[in-house]
């Protein structure tokens, strides 16, 4: 061996510089990216300049109105300011389909309006969450990087549309006397004709001025453990308290309750008022205006159940005889009901 | 007598109200189907119109179909003529009743 590697000098060199090297190894281990997570992104690359909005664990309108809405009014107002943002599902336990169908809707809205977004986001990590977000079709809607997954048995995948189609209307009577093994049915009808009443609801009388947007977004599917069919049907208008017509005398109240009492509860009384069809067409035709009224007398006929209705600041829960004011504007109107 | 059976003739799944609403709406039957017969006011021949075999009817189907046809031919006129048939669903025939009779609200 040469001198020079036996020399005590070299010796003590070369243990510093092993310690130097050893600290430096630890220190990059402590810092190196955590192991990748389980759930699948769209897109990998996650650019800085992309704001983060992360959704409520529960994400649903009908069961957690509160905080899916806070998140709906955070996206929409951090998509006025910043074209980049990430929706974060990766904390999702519990999800609705009506949560699914107002995101499409808002990302309709953007795309009709021109108005310039570029959107990402991930899916849920809790699996029965990420399928039933593969299952619903949402993906069909919007660029993914993800194979398109194949077409559950167990869902009738988001359908959209600016027109009454009673082709759909039919694909879901047929899913629903499948699932169900039944056969078609005055119940069968009665849904058949919820579906018809609220699409031409959607094409006709939900603005008050015509808009771009016009659309209504339907989802239907099949939960095993009741053997029941949920729907839910979203109106992307005006709302109906925005929408119908109020009487004068309630123009009047609404004058001086905007300066006496802003918390009244006006949007669930008028959404009610709606439902039992208290003269509030907005066409002013007394044969009009029977679309809703239909929607509840099957619910008070026990044909439908767990009907559930959200528009602008109100929300009417029929079977537990609830009706809230929120403060978050839901665009539209939601309905949701099971069958069995 | 004219028989017209919707589900067979028309569609087993009919629409809204309005044609400019989609496809099978209450006022497309009622011009394509039912307003030749009233234009001859001196018909008098009885239609029989059979609502059985279709996937469902939304009201504001019914209503155009039939209160727009009241409205446009007379309520009398209309029901003296009209025969309607509903086995599946015997309601109906009860309930398109009242939409001629409010036709003119």
């Amino acid at each position: 061996m040469k001198k020079l590697y036996t020399e005590e000098k070299f010796k003590i060199r070369s243990e510093k510089r092993a310690v130097s090297e050893l600290r430096r190894r630890r220190r990059n281990r402590s810092k190196k990216a955590k192991p990748p997570s389980k759930h699948i992104t769209i897109r990998r690359n996650l650019s800085k300049k992309r704001v983060r909005i992360k959704a409520p664990s529960v994400f649903s309108i009908v069961e957690n109105i509160e905080e899916t809405m806070a998140f709906f009014e955070n996206l929409k107002r951090v998509s006025r300011r910043h074209r980049r943002v990430f929706i974060d599902l990766s904390r999702v336990t519990e999800i609705t389909m009506d949560a699914l169908l107002y995101l499409l809707s808002y990302f309709d809205y953007l795309s009709t309006n021109g108005i310039p977004h570029n959107f990402r986001g991930n899916l849920p990590v809790y699996d029965e969450c990420k399928y039933l977000f593969l299952e619903s079709g949402f993906l069909k809607y919007v660029k993914s990087s993800l194979e398109i997954p194949f077409k559950s048995k167990n869902v009738v995948q988001i359908q959209s549309s600016e027109s009454v189609n009673p082709k759909i209307a039919k694909e879901v009577i047929d899913f629903v006397i499948r699932k169900l093994k039944t056969s078609r049915s005055t119940k069968t009808r009665s849904i058949y004709k919820i579906l018809m009443e609220m699409m031409a609801n959607t094409v006709e009388h939900a603005f008050i001025q015509v808009k771009p947007t016009s659309k209504w977004y339907l989802i239907s599917w099949h939960r095993k453990k009741s053997n029941e069919i949920k729907f839910a049907f979203l109106d992307s208008g005006e709302g109906i308290p925005a929408t119908v017509r109020k009487k004068i005398s309630e123009k009047i109240v609404d004058f001086f309750t905007d300066f006496l009492a802003p918390e009244s509860s006006r949007d669930s009384e008028l959404i009610y008022s709606a439902l039992k069809g208290q003269f509030r067409t907005r066409t002013k035709k007394g044969y009009r205006g029977r679309g809703l009224p239909t929607v509840y007398n099957l619910w008070q006929n026990k044909e439908i159940s767990r009907l559930t209705i959200v528009s602008n600041q109100g929300y009417v829960n029929c079977e537990e005889n609830e009706n809230l004011e929120f403060p978050k504007v839901f665009t539209g109107t939601l309905f949701t009901w099971n069958f069995n | 007598m004219i028989e017209i059976n919707i589900a067979r003739d028309f569609t087993d799944s009919p629409g809204g109200r309005y044609k400019r609403q989609g496809p099978f709406s209450g006022e497309e039957f009622r011009e394509n189907f039912l307003e030749k017969h009233f234009t001859d006011s001196s018909s008098t021949s009885q239609i029989s119109i059979n609502f059985d075999g279709a996937y469902g009817y939304a009201q504001s189907f019914l209503e155009e179909a039939f209160g727009g046809l009241a409205r446009k031919f007379g309520k009398k006129a209309v029901k003296e003529r009209l025969k309607l048939i509903s086995t599946e669903e015997p309601l109906l025939v009860e309930e398109i009743s009242k939409y001629i009779d409010g036709s003119d609200n």
